[in-house]
């Protein structure tokens, strides 16, 4: 048995070691989360309007064109998430005087990263690991890259290319928050099948009302500290706006009447079916992401109607 | 909880060593095995305990009744009750929502009176199925006198509860698991790492095998209507692998879970991808539920000791509960009725279905002719694994229909369902099913695919190497002749 036991030892010893060294390798690897969260902390009080949100608002709007802003936007952020970003972060920007927030198709009705098939779970970690994000105990999958293996995979070989074609960094943003990764691409048919597949699907009550919750929370934080949230609908594709559920998009609607009813410091604009934006296939680079072309007009009308 | 969680990383450790710390107090250490088992078991969800610990006394206390009766009748009633009674549950959590849908959908269609109230939605107990014909087989072998009933509660818990093979197999039988209970057991060393061995290839087919595959076949599945052709065959056969990485990785992992513990728990899977015709695959796939099949319905149905006719409807029966057993699905039922057409059509041809050997026997490559039926008997498995897949019968016939309608449509270069999954996955699932694929074919003939021998395997390998190295005229072919 005691042969057994060291052996056994011996042998995991060197995984763990292997593994150690890759958990290390993967959190080197540069990211978004991590920028912006060393950034905020360094220059938050220059900072004047904080976007949150998902890849919608992140392609949709560009911090540059506006005044003192920056994004805390990732690729299918959750409200949770934009909750406790507001939540940290926020003491740090003493000089907060917007924050800019996503009503949208995806974020209003998603079910949680945990409850998600597969290793769709991964971002979960990103929060937990770089944001320090205390939703999970220590012990669990969320506090380690490796724990979702294709996840952490991914990264490292998109680094490795990187590193060895001097391409861009993979999952990483610029100076002002904003995801690089696909801000260039092109789709260059839009198909019916691809409009079905982001306006379909069961959405179900309890998430769209936990979502909810979250938004009340945001409202209720930028209330307290004097800052006006500023909650909009982005535009999409106008093949993709035909084919929304028509339920789900009133049931938006309806939520942010309710939000700017009971908080004076919210307001809401819904770009969605707006005739400037979608019916220019120029500015979207995907059936529910703008383009560059498009986040430029994009901003300029916000900072328009806002004025940001 | 599931082995590949960080809650079991943590749970075996302790649970190995307090078991054998326990290795000279035979009842104590039983104890700590239904404690421990109850434990992985009720990590689910602690509800789930209720049923199974009824399952475990009533066939308890039913076999102890079977062995003092001595009447027939009455050992016969006692049988009948614990089998109504485990079947009743089963059937109750596992089968009433789909007997119930379906009578709904039924008087819907014939009287348009809505019926959706009559549905329970229950929530089916993880390994119902299998810990439920674990108590059965048990139950029934008394019954004919096969076993003697154990009078030590302790004991049958720990047989039924086992955690290694509680959630999905293999069905043991009582013949074998039992009487391990009841004696003592000693750490083997050899056993121990043997066991170890068999975890680590039931990991790699679970994780890098099937966790990858599911990936890509999910994907597929999801938007099949606008794939090529190619893409379908490829996800078809990819999520054969899928299905049968997950099962049998996880039946490796328990039969090496066990053997840590001194515990030998019967094969599962003999390579069954390597089988000559359908009904070799039949013997090979699933060993534990096939065999308890044949052991308590087909036999007892007359078995192939009967007329063709008979034997054709046996085997119909056999693998139409089959596929219920599987899933409450008709797609599953569907499934089970195609395996059952294909033995039947062998049964009529009277063809040759049993070999002394396995495939290529003492040879390390196989003939064009078992390459053929090997080929040929994987393409019918792989049709049938579309059945298993879909979600209805019409899905299943339409991804058919597509994967011939569109295979014309030029496929990705490299096959890549959605532009967002991630790139390394094709590349992982090549290398995993060539490892796989190779490792496997390699060691057919053994009890798994890293089975490799006693604990100087390490030594006699590096003493060949460093004979080879200081003698460079040895010739290599001698050692094989």
């Amino acid at each position: 048995m005691g042969r057994f036991v060291k052996n056994v030892c011996f042998f995991l010893l060197i995984i763990a070691t292997l593994g150690v060294a890759t958990e290390l390798f993967v959190r080197h690897i540069p990211n978004s989360y991590r920028y912006k969260d060393n950034w905020i902390k360094v220059n938050g009080s220059a900072v004047k309007t904080l976007v949150l949100g998902n890849s919608t608002i992140d392609n949709a709007l560009s911090p540059s064109l506006l005044d003192s802003a920056f994004t805390f936007a990732n690729s299918d952020q959750l409200l949770e998430y934009d909750d406790f970003i507001l939540d940290k972060y926020s003491k740090y920007c003493p000089n907060l005087k917007n924050v800019i927030l996503p009503l949208d198709y995806g974020n209003l009705f998603s079910e949680p990263y945990e409850e998600r098939d597969g290793y769709q779970w991964y971002r979960a970690i990103y929060y937990q690991v770089y944001l320090d994000y205390k939703k999970h105990p220590i012990i669990s999958k969320y506090n380690l890259e490796i724990a979702n293996p294709l996840s952490a995979r991914n990264k490292a070989l998109q680094y490795i290319e990187s590193l060895l074609y001097n391409k861009d960094i993979a999952y990483y943003c610029d100076s002002l928050g904003r995801t690089t990764q696909g801000r260039y691409d092109w789709k260059k048919e839009i198909t019916d099948q691809d409009v079905a597949r982001y306006a379909g699907g069961v959405v179900s009550k309890e998430y769209y009302e936990y979502n909810k919750g979250h938004v009340i929370s945001i409202a209720k934080t930028c209330q307290e500290k004097g800052v006006r949230l500023i909650l909009t609908t982005c535009p999409k594709w106008c093949l993709c706006v035909n084919a929304l559920n028509q339920e789900r998009i009133d049931s938006i609607r309806s939520f942010a009447s309710q939000i700017t009813n009971t908080f004076d410091n919210c307001y809401y604009k819904s770009y969605l079916k707006d005739s400037c934006f979608i019916y220019k296939r120029s500015f979207f680079r995907d059936e529910t992401h703008m383009s560059e072309n498009g986040c430029y007009y994009f901003t300029k009308r916000l900072l328009e109607d806002f004025e940001l | 909880m599931i082995f590949n969680s960080l809650d079991f990383i943590l749970f075996l450790p302790i649970v190995f060593f307090l078991y054998w710390f326990l290795q000279n107090r035979l009842r104590s250490q039983n104890f700590f095995v239904v404690i421990a088992s109850y434990v992985f078991y009720g990590w689910w969800d602690w509800r789930f305990l209720i049923l199974i610990a009824i399952t475990s006394l009533s066939s308890f206390v039913c076999g102890v009744i079977m062995e003092r009766a001595e009447k027939v009748t009455e050992r016969k009633a006692c049988n009948f009750f614990n089998i109504v009674l485990n079947l009743g549950i089963l059937a109750t959590y596992k089968y009433y929502d789909f007997f119930a849908e379906n009578l709904a959908a039924l008087i819907k269609s014939i009287c348009g009176y809505e019926l959706d109230w009559i549905t329970l939605n229950l929530i089916l107990p993880v390994g119902i199925s299998f810990y439920t014909f674990q108590a059965l087989s048990y139950s029934i072998d008394v019954y004919k006198r096969k076993i003697t009933a154990t009078k030590d509660p302790i004991d049958f818990f720990a047989y039924i509860s086992f955690f290694p093979q509680l959630v999905a197999g293999p069905i043991e039988r009582a013949t074998n698991l039992l009487p391990q209970f009841q004696k003592s057991r000693t750490f083997d060393y050899g056993k121990a790492v043997d066991g170890l061995r068999q975890m680590l290839w039931g990991f790699f087919k679970k994780i890098v095998v099937a966790d990858n595959c599911a990936i890509l076949v999910d994907a597929t599945w999801a938007h099949y209507q606008e794939q090529s052709g190619l893409t379908l065959i490829i996800a078809a056969v990819l999520f054969s692998f899928q299905l049968y990485c997950d099962f049998s990785g996880y039946s490796d992992i328990a039969i090496g879970t066990a053997r840590l513990f001194g515990i030998n728990l019967k094969k599962n899977f003999d390579f069954p991808y390597f089988s000559r015709n359908i009904s070799e695959f039949w013997r090979k796939w699933h060993i534990s539920l096939m065999t308890w099949f044949r052991d308590y319905v087909y036999i007892p149905l007359g078995g192939s000791r009967c007329s063709k006719a008979k034997l054709i409807r046996n085997i119909f029966i056999v693998f139409l509960l089959s596929g219920l057993w599987h899933k409450p699905n008709w797609t599953y039922i569907a499934w089970g009725g195609y395996h059952a057409a294909l033995i039947s059509i062998l049964v009529l041809l009277n063809v040759k279905t049993k070999y002394e050997h396995t495939v290529a026997y003492n040879r390390v490559l196989p003939t064009l002719k078992e390459t053929a039926m090997m080929l040929i008997t994987f393409i019918l498995v792989v049709i049938s694994r579309v059945f298993s897949r879909a979600e209805t019968i019409g899905q299943a016939f339409d991804f058919i229909r597509c994967s011939y309608k569109n295979i014309a449509v030029q496929a990705p270069l490299f096959f890549f369902p959605q532009e967002s999954l991630p790139h390394s996955v094709p590349f992982v699932i090549v290398i995993g099913l060539t490892v796989l694929i190779v490792i496997e074919w390699l060691q057919r003939n053994k009890e798994h695919a890293l089975d490799i021998g006693g604990g100087h395997f390490y030594e006699q390998t590096m003493g060949k190497v460093v004979h080879i190295l200081l003698h460079p005229n040895y010739d290599l072919f001698i050692c094989q002749r």
